[in-house]
């Protein structure tokens, strides 16, 4: 098990490099001159101050050795002044990162009480109309793009229903998020469900007696929640990118909103942070779920 | 020939005719359109603000006066014409990569899997945001962008089924007849894996359309001036309390495209019934 986990973690560092290089080039590649980016667009600034903001961020050192210096600042957790507001990135980031945070939670929570009963239905009546239905629903949850569904959720819950107290309350955002994972988690939870259904335990647990409920609570739901689990990586990714969208559809302070704003702005330092936070935390919680796949089920170990 | 189509067009099932009847509609909506149409996309017709669908206007005006038929129809030119470059710079990058790092394998394998990976470490539309972000916010850069961020899903596919196909004894056969790897590579391998990049390249579409729209709904797309269907969602987002059609129009547009797309996908992939490693649906 050790190993395992080793051996996984070595293989994050080889993706953790490209990310960085990736976020460092970027700044680089911006037309003219990297210092001109960190300065507003009109700001008068002096020949003078340029050259010893140059000088202050290395930039007149060769780039492998302007890569280490920026990483190790990253790593300390500098990541800058931002250039519209004039605060410290790390400062930003921390003050959204709760925010989304929270909202991810909510919506995750949402798609798992709209994805498990729903998804035994369907299994458990495969082929019938409500099958039919159901998964044609599903695919269509996942062709819906997310800030089109928060829109549509806004129009009926909040415009016409007013269900909905105040436009800043977590349901519609929470709500729009969880239908697109209750959609992601739906199709896998029914393909596994169903897997699992015509297994030989299967047929072992119904000829001792047990009850179809018990069968099906005790023993296919909790075989099939094990597959679920690797998927649930991929959710993480789907909020994270999601996160921008819904988050500018409500106008919800999270780090999504702050990534969109600091684009529009031309805030490259705020810009550059909130990719690379979002990037390593997608890389680490993929590497948990893998680990945790390892350990629910021993034979991925050895794969 | 003719039993062999009939047959994997049954096989196809609802999905295969429904999806390429959209697909279609849409292309034709997007080539003739504006020959039926002839009403300018950006015309303001000040005596028909926010007119509602059904008058002059068959789906509509905008606040500005602009009918809201010829945008959708400009819309899906935008769309459409963006989803294909994306497609196609994908298509280029990544079947290549994974058509020879499935073939060589070795440190080949080995760099261009690490490459995608880093690639997929980002999530979603952040990649192409990252890209834009350095690049300028044009329709040129959402190309590259989306180019970029969906090549890995090529060389993926397209290595999984090079790894299966060089196993086959005709392969064996042609290597102990003295083939060069590029006359492989050319003449039996890629070929044999055209079902694949087929079906993965018409699931890329539906993703492309679905990322331009939520980037030109985030502004980051076409130039504010060009009538592309994110932007103009978001338009109308301000007018959803009274004028809901607005914004609906076309974000009916956005959704039944990116639902014909991945129909089609779905058929062509159990018509073709060759890959199940082609990625189903979108993110």
């Amino acid at each position: 098990m050790a190993r395992f986990v080793m051996y996984r973690s070595l293989q994050t560092v080889p993706v953790l490099f490209f990310v960085s290089i990736a976020v460092f080039a970027s700044l680089h590649l911006v037309p003219g001159d990297p210092v001109n980016a960190l300065f507003p667009p009109n700001a008068s600034v002096t020949a003078d101050a340029k050259i010893a903001l140059r000088k202050q961020l290395g930039l007149d050192r060769p780039l492998p050795a302007q890569y280490l210096m920026w990483l190790e600042r990253v790593l300390e957790g500098d990541f800058g002044t931002s250039i519209t507001s004039q605060r410290p990135v790390g400062w930003l980031v921390q003050a959204a990162w709760p925010r989304t945070g929270e909202l991810a939670v909510t919506s995750l929570g949402v798609g798992a009480l709209v994805a498990v009963p729903v998804g035994v239905l369907l299994a458990t009546r495969q082929g019938t109309v409500w099958d039919v239905l159901g998964s044609a629903t599903a695919l269509l949850g996942i062709s819906f793009p997310t800030f089109a569904l928060g829109i549509l959720l806004m129009l009926v819950f909040a415009i016409r229903l007013h269900w909905v107290p105040s436009l800043d309350s977590i349901v519609l955002p929470a709500l729009t998020q969880g239908v697109g994972i209750a959609a992601i988690l739906i199709r896998t939870l029914r393909a596994d469900l169903i897997h699992q259904l015509h297994a030989e335990y299967i047929r072992t647990a119904h000829a001792k007696g047990l009850a179809e409920r018990v069968v099906l609570v005790r023993h296919v739901l909790r075989n099939a929640l094990v597959g679920t689990v690797t998927v649930s990586g991929w959710i993480f990714g789907y909020q994270l990118g999601g996160a921008v969208v819904v988050e500018r559809v409500f106008a919800w302070p999270g780090i999504g909103l702050l990534t969109v704003n600091a684009i529009y702005n031309r805030d490259y330092p705020v810009v550059l942070a909130t990719i690379l936070v979002f990037a390593v935390t997608y890389v680490f919680v993929n590497l948990v779920v893998d680990v945790a796949y390892g350990v629910l089920d021993p034979r991925v170990r050895y794969a | 020939m003719l039993t062999t189509i009939g047959t994997r067009y049954r096989r196809g099932g609802p999905a295969l005719s429904v999806g390429a009847a959209i697909v279609l509609i849409m292309a034709l909506l997007a080539l003739f359109g504006p020959l039926v149409v002839r009403q300018d996309p950006q015309h303001e017709d000040f005596h028909y603000l926010l007119s509602p669908p059904g008058g002059p206007y068959l789906l509509g005006t905008d606040d500005l006066g602009r009918s809201i038929l010829a945008r959708v129809i400009y819309g899906a030119r935008v769309s459409l014409a963006i989803s294909g470059l994306s497609t196609a710079a994908a298509v280029l990058v990544g079947a290549p990569v994974g058509l020879v790092a499935g073939y060589q394998q070795g440190w080949i394998d080995a760099v261009a899997m690490r490459l995608t990976d880093g690639v997929l470490a980002f999530p979603g539309v952040l990649l192409a945001l990252l890209l834009i972000a350095t690049l300028g916010a044009s329709s040129s850069s959402v190309v590259v962008a989306l180019g970029i961020s969906f090549a890995p899903l090529f060389a993926r596919t397209i290595r999984a089924s090079t790894l299966v196909e060089r196993e086959k004894e005709y392969i064996t056969a042609a290597m102990a007849s003295g083939g060069s790897v590029a006359h492989i590579l050319r003449r039996h391998i890629a070929p044999n894996v055209a079902d694949t990049l087929l079906v993965q390249a018409t699931l890329c579409l539906g993703l492309c359309v679905l990322s331009e729209a939520t980037l030109s709904y985030l502004g980051l797309s076409a130039a504010p001036e060009v009538p592309s269907w994110g932007r103009m969602v978001f338009e109308g987002q301000r007018l959803l309390e009274l004028t809901p059609f607005v914004s609906l129009m076309p974000l009916l547009a956005i959704s039944v495209t990116i639902l014909g797309f991945n129909l089609l996908g779905n058929g062509l992939s159990d018509a073709l019934n060759s890959n199940r490693q082609a990625w189903r649906g979108t993110r």
